[in-house]
């Protein structure tokens, strides 16, 4: 019943915060790991070496839907570049659903004028479990050069090898960590990395802020929450 | 327009039922996303091996960069997949048999330990070049956490009876709260993800 009620007013927030926010000007939030992915586009072009994405080792069927559906908006976004066509991105993933899905985004791209056919091959299964998942993906940037080594999603501590493994080669790393120890084994790797609630900001192209000032309503909504309960107990006990 | 409707609609309405066992609790519905999951999950996961096989055959086809690590990687799933389908030919327990389980056992999990080994060397060796290019105050702390979880993890030394009670004292609860914030951060913005895709705000099938 508690849940049911917070849904509601979560839509009703949302809903308030994205078509009021059509008239608010607010810039969006500018973050590194999001900002950096139309000029790693261009970088991969002048150099000629993919972009390597990293979709996490979770998949679209259970509790960590949310964190490769935020990884797979950079691919998107990436995709959703014209130029993106001349060099496509390498994708990795651990789930099979996550596998169909890239494909998918991959299709969708396809309709662009710069990409004739969807190059799927691009799409690698690198392993099925978090740990095979790293290995495959530290070994596959270990073959090949690529522009920017791009992760997001479902990581935990491992990642730390495929975040290595990308720098040792040269790429940038653009990293956007749901998980805390994701993000704090990547942090001395790239410290303006998206923590937490900001890697699920990803967005497949430029905004609109209604969405950024709905998470941000959100925020305020719990904190408020969380303050009245810790003093309904103070006042209880 | 009417084909974005439908997709949107139908997205819409499999988040609210995938949401009805939670606000009211019906086993058979519940059973029955479990099972449509389990039929999309098999699919999938067929594609997925063909998608990795083939991958892996052209690098072998076309001797490409670590093309015998392609050798290797096909030959062991090709084992472990006709194993797995013998017993369940020959024992009928499919992958939870005990050949798989030895497969499991004495392979698969002690390769993955020895990689998450390395883990501490690679974490401290990351620290260690980014204190070197670029000091800072949030390295210097990031340091000292490291540290810390060293010594109290480190066996056969009194250092974590020394460094415990100031750990337990200081470091422990503004590392809790910190992960408490980023957790319930994490909550949120799944939900408005979540609240995105249901109301047709974002569109996670394409245009």
């Amino acid at each position: 019943m508690t849940m049911g009620v917070l849904l509601l007013i979560a839509a009703a927030l949302t809903l308030a915060a994205v078509y009021g926010g059509r008239r608010i000007r607010l810039s969006p939030r500018a973050l590194e790991s999001f900002r950096q992915i139309p000029f790693q586009v261009g970088r991969s072009l002048e150099t000629g070496q993919p972009l390597q994405f990293a979709l996490g080792s979770g998949g679209l069927l259970g509790g960590e839907a949310a964190f490769t559906l935020s990884a797979a908006r950079s691919l998107e976004r990436a995709l959703g570049d014209v130029r993106t066509g001349e060099v496509p991105p390498w994708v990795a993933v651990a789930d099979p659903v996550a596998l169909l899905y890239a494909r998918h985004l991959f299709q969708e791209a396809a309709r662009l004028p710069a990409m004739s056919s969807p190059p799927l091959d691009r799409i690698e299964w690198a392993g099925a479990s978090p740990m095979a998942y790293i290995a495959g993906l530290t070994l596959s940037l270990g073959l090949r050069p690529v522009a920017a080594n791009i992760l997001g999603g479902s990581f935990r501590e491992e990642a730390i090898l495929a975040g290595e493994a990308g720098q040792r080669e040269g790429a940038v790393s653009l990293f956007a960590m749901p998980d805390p120890s994701g993000a704090a084994a990547m942090w001395p790797l790239d410290p303006s990395l998206a923590v937490g609630e900001e890697a699920l900001t990803a967005a497949p192209r430029e905004d609109a802020p209604g969405r950024w000032l709905a998470h941000d309503l959100l925020r305020w909504l719990l904190i408020a929450l969380l303050i009245a309960a810790a003093l309904g107990a103070m006042g209880r006990g | 327009m009417i084909r974005r409707v439908v997709f949107t609609g139908v997205l819409s309405l499999a988040i609210l039922l995938a949401l009805v066992p939670y606000l009211w609790p019906q086993p058979a519905l519940r059973q029955a996303l479990t099972e449509l999951g389990s039929t999309l999950l098999a699919y999938a996961t067929l594609v997925a091996f063909l998608a990795f096989l083939d991958a892996h055959l052209r690098r072998i086809r076309l001797q490409g960069e670590g093309w015998p690590y392609s050798l290797v990687i096909v030959l062991s799933a090709l084992a472990v997949l006709i194993l797995a389908a013998g017993e369940g030919w020959i024992r009928g327990s499919g992958l939870a048999g005990p050949w798989m389980m030895w497969i499991y056992q004495y392979g698969v999990l002690p390769l993955e330990a020895s990689l998450g080994a390395l883990l501490p060397f690679f974490m401290v060796l990351a620290l260690w070049r980014r204190l070197r290019a670029r000091p800072s105050v949030e390295a210097l702390l990031f340091a000292a956490g490291v540290l810390s979880v060293l010594i109290l993890r480190s066996g056969g030394t009194s250092l974590p009876l020394l460094w415990g009670p100031l750990s337990h004292a200081v470091v422990e609860p503004l590392i809790t709260g910190g992960v408490r914030g980023i957790l319930l951060g994490v909550a949120l913005g799944v939900v408005v993800m979540m609240l995105r895709i249901a109301l047709g705000l974002d569109r996670p099938m394409g245009r």
